[in-house]
Formats: structure tokens, C-alpha cells, sequence
């Protein structure tokens, strides 16, 4: 969507395996670290693989939330600090006093839910979909903060928090709301924990995006949100948001086409969108899940789209693991902050990159001093394809 | 500017395990004559309160009763909601953007707004609006279900040619 | 259990999996390439077979599963390692 009126990032917040907010997601990924690690509990659950990236409890306090309400405790900690970094909330937690709340908006991806409802229906002896459905997490945040306005709840799996940010934009740029808050939630999923390890898609030891050997994903958790102005409207900018690049492989299921040429689309079609040259990015925060043929089509569409030199790449979900409908909303969030702090952040899990995929991959945080324009990408079950273009604030 | 054509379906009770609720939609949208438009300046948005979540409650029953380690995993990517639509995408040969717009009437409506955005902003010439829901709640099995699926085809006119809208029921 | 015991649960499988394949599918061909069964096809019918025999396909063994004739041998091999 070519975008006349400019849109800016006024606030950002995050929950993720590495840390309960903003600061210590970034650094930890700038870091290096990783939240990979081995679950005992998962272990004793009798799943095949126990290998995940999960928020820790201690980020919690005293009361860890319910595993059937997880997922909008995620979403109501990741939203407070985003409308708190806005400085949109008053002194009671709520909306400042002049914040008119019909004129915010609520925009939330995610992929499965909230999945411990779903988990839990076989002991409790019943389902309910006003408490279990992929819609609770946009209600939760928006009954939390006292907000009226359109709240909306995109299910585009893997691309989820692309997909909200856009729509978010969309709406604060055609004057349907001042303010939206916008981003991706997944509580963990022991669905999503089965059904990957026997799709067999998952490394059995961590994920290694664009690594030499890698042999499939990590599941992650969290939550990420970027509350979303018009830049008029705001003294708060830290980023502006481009435009967003859609397309549909209409090719399998789960296997996204081999030559790459579906992500090709969605990333031209967010320069487009954008009025950018492909010279114009200065970092690629790929969609890098660690799987084999995913992580190679990838690499592809980049060449297709970039040329024999594609821009610097980073997959952050070596570090936070595959956050599903929270993985690109974290890495909206990441890449707001590396546009500020003009540094690229590294391709956790990987010591050598696959010499094949012939891509710039950062192995070791980078100064990017002249870093304007990034492109976030993440591809969807289904063959649903987005990138998202976030730039530098003025 | 756009015209509007509208069809509807109610399945008979399909097996929510799996890719059943999907291949039934592919199977009714593939058959529409003349042809769905498909390519990337078609645009897909589809609207549910509970697509994807039958299958979750199935898939999750019948890997409680395997065991984890021998879970099939056939019917996993049926239980998220955005896989019917990449098979309509994938059914209809549609490449432009596709859309899981998830919830109630809300849902449904912001779908419409979107679709229409999108015709108003050139970003395609045709979009296809669906809603799909099942006629009972799911239950904690995810037991089968009817399922009522509608299609609404938004094609951009010149407003010099507007006609009243067409709707084709079927059974 | 014998060869062909074991060859009459594969098809079995394999028609629930891919019922696309004929009954009587020459058991040298390849999944993918000449009987055109799709990727997730072939891991539900891998995983269905496990279920079946009992036992866990590694990931070693994985990618010498392509054909009806393979996956019998490596269900004898598994089988006889078993008892």
C-alpha cells in the first residue's frame, strides 16, 4: 500500500525467551545469547523433541499466568510497554486523559491461539472459543488498556504480526483511528510442539538459520507490539513504517516454492509500496527459520530480488526460537531497534554458513552507520508470504 | 467503485480432522462457473471465527491417544486458520495478497473494508471475500461439522459501468 | 511377522495416506518422483507405520524411505533388531 500520509513507530514492546521487555530481548540477541535450551518438563510429557525457547518463569514475579490464559498475559505485559514507551498510558495503567479510546485500534497476529485452552479441553471436558480463539489476545489488550476502537485479529500463522502492523498502518494512515497498537502473541504451543517434531521440521538441538547442516526450526514464545502514529501526531518517532509486500505461493501446504519466487514478490512488492530501490536496504531481518529448504528458497528470492549482493541477513529465531504469530512482531521490534542504535544484530546458532545460499549472513553484531531501511520477512503455512519495510526516524 | 457477486454453501457434517473442512471449500470455489478470477491482481481475504480449531482439538485428541512420538502429522497444518486459506489460494491459483481475518461479525466486515481498500488502492483488480464457519461451536473433540461458506467477488469498475449485484445461492 | 504381512500393512497405510496410489503400485518406485505422493503424504504414512510396528523411524534413516520395497526392509531390519 502506497502510503501518502507517514506513519511512525512511537512505542515498542516485547516478551520473549530471552527477556520480560524490550532492553533485554535486544540485548541478549545483540549479545549472541540464545534461549535454546533442553525442557525437562516437556521430557516427562512424553514429546519427542524437548528442545524449545520458552519465556522464562522468573520474568513473571510471583504469580506465573495459567497455561490456558498465557498467551494474554503475553500480550497485555507487551502492550503496556509499548503504550508506556509511547506515553500513552496515565498514572492508572489506562489510557492518558485526552486519549480519545474510539479513535485506537487493536491489530493482533497469531497462529494457533490460545493454545492451552485447547490443551486443557480433554481434562476439563469442554471447549470454549470465546476463551481459546485467536481472538482473545486483541480483546484482552484492548479491555486492558480501555480501548474502543476497531480490534482485530489476523490468523496469517508465521506472517501474523506483518500482517497487523500493515493493517495497523493502513488504518492510522486513512484516519480510521490517531493511534494503533499492533503485533504478534503466541503462548506456547505443545500442539505446535507436536505437530512440527512429527512433520519432522525441528532440530533436535537448536536451529541454525542459513547453517551449514541445519535440520529444521525451534519453537518459541512471546509477545511483540509497536504502537503505530502518524507522524504528525507524535514527538515520540523511532521509526517509520514502510510498506508492507503481500503475495501466495498457491504451491503445497506447508512447503514453500523451492526457487523462492513467492517471498521474491512480497519483498518487491513492499519496495514498491515503499517507493524504494532494492539498493535502498541496508539490512534483511529474514524470515531464517532453520529449516532446510525453507532457509534456501529464501536465500533465492533475496538474490532474485537483490542481485548477485544481497544486503546483510539476520534470522533472529536462532536466539528466541520460532515465535510463530509473535515471530515477525518481535522482529519488527528488533528492527526498530537496530534502526536506531545502527547496528545489525546476529544470525544466532550458527558457526558456518551454508556456502551454498551465497548470503551476507552477520555472525557478529555490526555497525551499520548508515542504516536507513530495513525489510522484515516472514512466510507462512499455507504459502502466505509478507515483508514489511521499517525505516530510520528523521 | 466495484460490483459484487455473492455465493453460498452449506456442507453436510465433514470430518474436522484434517483437511477435510479445507478441500471441501477448495472443491466448492473451484467449481464455480464461470471460474473464481485468480493471479496476483486477485487479493483473498478470508473470515472465521473458528476455522483451524476443530482440527486443533482433533489433532490434540488423537495425539493424546498415540502418544507424542507417534502423533500423525498429516492433519497438523489444517489446525492453524490460515491454512484454508492458502488451499483456496492454492485451489483458485490466486497470488496476490491472501488474508486470515480471525473472529466474529467483525471479522466478516473488516474483511469486506480491506478487500475494498485494496481494489481502491490498484493494489489488485478482483478480491474474493470469504466467510467460513461452522454451525456448531466446536466441541472438545472436534467432533464434525456443517460448515457455511460464502464468497463475495469484488471486481473494480469503471463507475460508468456499475451493474446491480448477481447472488447465486447453492445448496 | 513375515515380508509379506509386513508388505500388506504398508499398502494399507500408504492407502489411507495417499489414496491417489494404486492398490497394486509397483513397490521399486519412488514416492515423490514416480508415484507422485506428496511430502506430507509421506510423513503421515511413515508416521502411521510407526504407530503400527511400534517403533520410531530416525532421522538417519529417513531419507532411504523412498519407495514401498525400502520401507519393508527397513521395517524387517527394525523388527528382527527388536526381537
Amino acid at each position: 500500500m502506497s502510503r501518502s500520509v507517514p506513519v511512525v513507530v512511537s512505542g515498542t514492546g516485547a516478551v520473549s525467551a530471552l527477556g520480560g521487555d524490550v532492553e533485554s530481548t535486544w540485548h541478549g540477541i545483540v549479545d549472541g545469547r540464545s534461549a535454546v535450551r533442553h525442557w525437562a518438563d516437556l521430557a516427562a510429557e512424553g514429546h519427542a523433541l524437548d528442545v524449545a525457547c520458552r519465556v522464562d518463569d522468573t520474568v513473571w514475579g510471583e504469580v506465573v499466568p495459567d497455561v490456558r490464559v498465557r498467551g494474554r498475559a503475553l500480550a497485555r505485559r507487551a502492550a503496556r510497554e509499548a503504550l508506556e514507551d509511547a506515553g500513552l498510558l496515565g498514572p492508572d495503567g489506562r489510557l492518558a486523559s485526552g486519549v480519545d479510546p474510539a479513535r485506537v485500534g487493536v491489530f493482533v497476529g497469531t497462529t494457533m491461539g490460545e493454545s492451552g485452552v485447547y490443551e486443557e479441553a480433554g481434562a476439563t471436558g469442554g471447549f470454549d472459543l470465546a476463551e481459546g480463539g485467536s481472538h482473545v489476545f486483541a480483546a484482552s489488550v484492548a479491555a486492558e488498556f480501555g480501548i474502543i476502537g476497531p480490534c482485530r485479529t489476523l490468523g496469517t500463522a508465521c506472517a501474523a504480526g506483518n500482517y497487523a502492523i500493515g493493517a495497523a498502518a493502513r488504518a492510522v494512515a486513512s484516519g480510521r483511528v490517531d493511534i494503533a497498537v499492533a503485533g504478534g502473541v503466541e503462548p506456547f504451543s505443545r500442539i505446535a510442539m507436536v505437530g512440527f517434531a512429527r512433520m519432522r521440521a525441528m532440530a533436535p538441538d537448536g536451529c541454525a538459520p542459513f547453517g551449514l547442516g541445519r535440520r529444521g526450526m525451534t519453537l518459541g514464545e512471546g509477545a511483540g507490539f509497536v504502537v503505530l502514529q502518524r507522524a504528525v501526531d507524535t514527538w515520540a518517532a523511532r521509526a517509520v513504517v514502510g510498506g508492507l509486500g503481500l503475495s501466495a505461493d498457491a504451491h503445497h501446504p506447508t512447503a514453500p516454492r523451492e526457487d523462492g519466487s513467492g517471498m521474491a514478490a512480497a519483498m518487491r512488492s513492499a519496495l514498491t509500496a515503499s517507493d524504494l530501490a532494492p539498493s535502498d536496504i541496508g539490512w534483511v531481518s529474514a524470515h531464517g527459520t532453520g529449516t532446510p529448504r525453507s532457509d534456501a528458497a529464501e536465500s533465492l528470492a533475496l538474490h532474485t530480488v537483490f542481485g548477485d549482493t544481497p544486503p546483510p541477513v539476520s534470522s533472529i529465531k536462532g536466539a528466541l526460537g520460532h515465535a510463530l504469530g509473535a515471530a515477525t512482531a518481535l522482529e519488527a521490534v528488533v528492527a526498530v531497534r537496530s534502526l536506531e542504535m545502527r547496528t545489525l544484530v546476529p544470525n544466532t546458532g550458527v558457526t558456518e554458513v551454508d556456502p551454498v545460499l551465497d548470503v551476507d549472513v552477520v555472525l557478529d553484531a555490526r555497525a551499520a552507520p548508515d542504516l536507513q531501511w530495513v525489510l522484515s520477512c516472514g512466510y507462512a503455512f499455507g504459502g502466505l508470504n509478507s515483508a514489511l519495510v521499517l525505516g530510520r526516524a528523521a | 467503485m466495484s460490483t459484487a457477486t455473492v455465493y453460498s454453501w452449506t456442507s453436510q457434517p465433514l470430518d474436522a480432522a484434517g483437511e477435510a473442512v479445507a478441500s471441501w471449500v477448495a472443491v466448492r470455489l473451484g467449481g464455480v462457473e464461470p471460474a473464481l478470477p485468480a493471479g496476483d491482481r486477485v487479493a483473498l481475504h478470508v473470515a472465521t471465527p473458528d476455522s483451524g480449531s476443530r482440527e486443533a482439538l482433533a489433532f490434540w485428541h488423537a495425539a493424546q491417544a498415540t502418544g507424542f512420538t507417534l502423533a500423525a502429522p498429516g492433519a497438523f497444518p489444517w489446525t492453524l486458520s490460515n491454512s484454508v486459506t492458502g488451499r483456496i489460494s492454492l485451489a483458485l491459483g490466486v497470488t496476490g495478497p491472501c488474508t486470515t481475518w480471525v473472529g466474529g461479525p467483525e471479522a466478516a466486515t473488516e474483511a469486506e473494508l480491506a478487500a475494498s481498500l485494496d481494489l481502491d488502492d490498484g493494489i489488485v483488480d478482483h478480491a474474493l471475500v470469504v466467510t467460513l464457519a461452522g454451525t456448531e461451536p466446536p466441541d472438545a473433540e472436534g467432533s464434525p461439522v456443517c460448515v457455511e461458506l460464502r464468497v463475495v467477488v469484488l471486481t473494480a469498475v469503471d463507475p460508468a459501468e456499475l451493474a446491480p449485484p448477481v447472488h447465486v445461492e447453492r445448496g | 511377522m513375515n515380508r509379506s504381512e509386513i508388505l500388506s500393512v504398508i499398502r494399507e497405510e500408504l492407502a489411507v495416506a495417499a489414496p491417489d496410489v494404486p492398490g497394486d503400485a509397483d513397490p521399486t518406485a519412488h514416492f515423490g518422483l514416480d508415484l507422485e505422493v506428496d511430502s506430507l503424504a509421506v510423513l503421515e504414512f511413515v508416521a502411521r507405520l510407526e504407530y503400527r510396528f511400534g517403533l520410531v523411524v530416525p532421522d538417519d534413516a529417513w531419507p532411504g524411505l523412498t519407495s514401498i520395497d525400502a520401507v519393508a526392509d527397513f521395517l524387517e531390519t527394525a523388527m528382527v533388531a527388536a526381537s
